[in-house]
């Protein structure tokens, strides 16, 4: 992993363990199933957020589906690729 | 309606209470629910109890009552509504009556006919028939168990039942909260067919009976929701001309006998069209409309509950809930339902039965169950779609469809949703396909347990008591009728008509009646196809057609909105912050041992940092009422 991508994930993980989910550190694992079993719509609408900022624009339509928001890897990944 | 209460069984309680003592406190604890008289009587080794709201032959028909013969004994809670036609009939069959009621008409039914009167049988009701020559103890509630009745074996082995588990415990029994139920019930939204929260105490199903006697315990349906293999043929048209005759006659059943007719009136169509039936077969005469409007903007329907009570001269009156006044009702409202509320709605019924019972009303006719009967929430659309989505997956139409129906109703306008509602699509061949996102999400709610209640759980633990109770027909039908069923059998059941109507209308001794549950409306929409009901995306199509020349045409054609009340908002305000502090306490959580004061703690943090979801909402609102039950119950 880049350091982009471990700084990234940080602040993701810090986000969904502070303000999304009641969880503790090593109760979140990086591939665990966001949508399905982690987030509720507010959620994922905060992820969502999150992503935009990091890329700096808003998610296209054809963007906003679950395999974007799978998992914590899976968003880092989207991140990563689509950084301006 | 009345509170009924009973045992069976020499020993009574045990053997330091006797019966009639016993039933006597039961009745005490149920008092609300029958202001106008309370009596004991005893037949052989059954004591009954009955606290009566005399709604018909208030002079004659006393209860508990027993036959001319002395075998038989009845106590019986609710409304007859066919019972001059029933008496017609008993009465050709050589049966002589003493009174002008229909408990009487229920007892002879009951006699001549056995449980065969059931399916006779139109109105709600729940009831308790004691036969001293069988020894035999019959329970048995009406088809959508509108009216309450619970019932356990006692440590000294006899039987009790009461309207309400409050009775049971002032009894002198122990009813304490089953987790397993308690979670099921924040997770579905209601609870199973004939169980409850309390361990070792069941309901009577909706639709069924109990027989128990010498050979045991039988548990039986004598009427069970299911969609006619055949359909109505006719033209849409005569459908909807057939249902508005239907309806006005079910509305007609349902004119109290005493006082002016009344009207729960939200603003939607469904009570608008009950009181513009109403109004229809009482021109001149005086109606009382009640509604609740809400501080909020966006939840409040206060114009067109203005429009419909000017369009139909209604003398109206409304109370306004906010958070505070929602807050304030909370733990009233919890300890009447007796159960999780997963929706706050309870505490604003509370508030709004105390103001009817003021105005000195004791019947209101009410537009709940048109929802369920004829696809009115959006659960339905999202259905219809996700079931065409996940035949199609490469669809772009369909998700957008499904947004623009989100769209309406959720205002939050992000395409995200779809993410959200793509979650099982490749599962339609999950029976409970209709349901899964709505039940996996709220099965977040199991993350504030504490974690040895956690363990080994999963929401196909839940989900495994669902599916075992699914008829044999179930997999005959569309996604949309599938979901029809369990919005029937988990939610309006056991949350809307039991915790949101029956127990804070009882509180105020007000009884509420249901025009869209009459027999002959119910079984006539179990004949409609679907598309009568959910024409593509046009919600309660059938009803529309029906009524559409009855109500305002700006109520028939408004964007649904379903009755919602404060929820995250209500521990927000000073009272309800008050509540959070005192109910979810670390040291109060750790008494009972059901969730984890730290992740509780983090729950209650966010709540006062910022924003909260609806599923955070939803858990904290069953944390609290589990708690306060937990406070008056324990925990088994």
């Amino acid at each position: 992993m880049t350091d982009a991508a471990t700084d990234v994930t940080r602040r993701l993980r810090d986000l969904i363990l502070e303000r999304l989910v009641p969880l503790d550190e090593d109760e979140l694992a990086d591939d665990a199933p966001l949508v399905d079993e982690i987030l509720d719509s507010l959620g994922i609408a905060e992820v969502a957020v999150f992503i935009e900022e990091e890329i700096d624009r808003p998610l296209e339509p054809s963007e906003e589906v679950r395999s974007t928001f799978a998992s914590v890897d899976s968003v880092v990944a989207f991140i990563v690729a689509n950084r301006p | 309606m009345c509170g009924i209460v009973g045992l069976v069984g020499d020993r009574g309680v045990g053997p330091a209470r006797p019966s009639e003592a016993a039933v006597l406190a039961g009745l005490d604890a149920v008092q609300h629910r029958g202001p106008d008289d309370s009596r004991c009587d005893r037949v052989g080794s059954a004591t009954f109890g009955t606290a009566r709201l005399a709604m018909v032959d208030r002079p004659t028909s006393a209860q508990p009552m027993r036959d001319a013969a002395g075998r038989h004994l009845l106590a019986f809670n609710g409304e007859i509504y066919n019972f001059r036609e029933l008496r017609t009939e008993l009465e050709r069959e050589g049966r002589r009556f003493a009174t002008d009621g229909d408990t009487e008409v229920l007892l002879h039914a009951l006699i001549h006919w056995g449980v065969a009167a059931l399916s006779r049988l139109k109105g709600q009701f729940a009831f308790a028939l004691w036969d001293d020559v069988t020894s035999e103890l019959l329970l048995a509630r009406d088809r959508f168990g509108i009216v309450p009745l619970h019932w356990t074996h006692t440590a000294g082995g006899g039987v009790a039942f009461a309207s309400e588990v409050k009775s049971l415990r002032a009894m002198g029994l122990h009813p304490r909260l089953s987790l397993s139920d308690v979670i099921d019930v924040g997770v579905l939204w209601g609870t199973h067919p004939g169980r409850s929260v309390y361990a070792g105490v069941e309901t009577v199903r909706p639709g069924g009976y109990v027989r128990i006697g010498a050979a045991g315990v039988e548990r039986t349906s004598y009427w069970q929701f299911r969609y006619a293999a055949e359909r109505d043929p006719a033209p849409f048209a005569d459908q909807a001309a057939r249902l508005r005759d239907l309806l006005g006659r079910a509305v007609e059943r349902r004119v109290p006998v005493y006082g002016d007719p009344a009207v729960l009136l939200s603003g939607g169509l469904d009570s608008s069209a009950v009181l513009a039936l109403l109004r229809g077969a009482h021109p001149t005469g005086r109606i009382t409309s009640y509604s609740i409007q809400f501080a909020q903007a966006a939840l409040d329907e206060e114009p067109f509950q203005a429009l419909a009570a000017t369009e139909f001269d209604t003398d109206h009156m409304a109370i306004l809930c906010g958070d505070r006044s929602v807050a304030a009702t909370l733990v009233e409202a919890v300890q009447h339902a007796e159960q999780p509320l997963t929706r706050t709605a309870s505490a604003s019924s509370i508030a709004l039965a105390a103001t009817i019972e003021a105005h000195g009303t004791r019947a209101v006719l009410s537009g709940e169950g048109a929802d369920e009967l004829f696809c009115g929430y959006d659960l339905f659309k999202i259905a219809a779609i996700r079931d065409a989505w996940s035949r199609d997956p490469d669809s772009d139409t369909l998700p957008a469809a499904l947004t623009d129906v989100l769209a309406q109703q959720s205002h939050l306008g992000r395409a995200v949703e779809r993410a959200f509602y793509e979650q099982g699509i490749d599962r339609r061949d999950d029976p409970l396909f209709s349901h899964l996102n709505r039940w996996s999400s709220s099965f977040r709610i199991t993350q504030y347990l504490a974690a040895e209640h956690r363990a080994g759980l999963t929401v196909d633990t839940v989900l495994a008591r669902v599916r075992d109770g699914l008829p044999a027909a179930y997999l005959g039908w569309s996604a949309v009728e599938q979901a029809q069923y369990l919005e029937v059998t988990y939610f309006l059941a056991s949350s809307l008509l039991a915790s949101q109507c029956d127990r804070p209308y009882m509180a105020h001794s007000i009884e509420a009646r249901y025009p869209f549950l009459d027999e002959d409306v119910v079984d006539f929409a179990l004949t409609l196809p679907l598309e009568s009901k959910l024409a593509g995306l046009q919600e309660k199509a059938v009803l529309k057609r029906a009524v559409g020349d009855d109500v305002p045409a700006a109520i028939r054609d408004r964007v649904k909105q379903p009755y919602t009340a404060p929820e995250g908002d209500v521990f927000r305000s000073v009272p309800g912050a008050e509540l959070i502090d005192a109910v979810l306490a670390p040291a109060a959580l750790r008494e009972h041992g059901v969730f984890d004061p730290k992740r509780v703690a983090w729950l209650v943090n966010k709540l006062r940092q910022g924003r909260t979801s609806f599923h955070d909402d939803l858990a904290l609102l069953w944390i609290v009422s589990v708690e306060i039950l937990a406070d008056t119950y324990g925990v088994a």
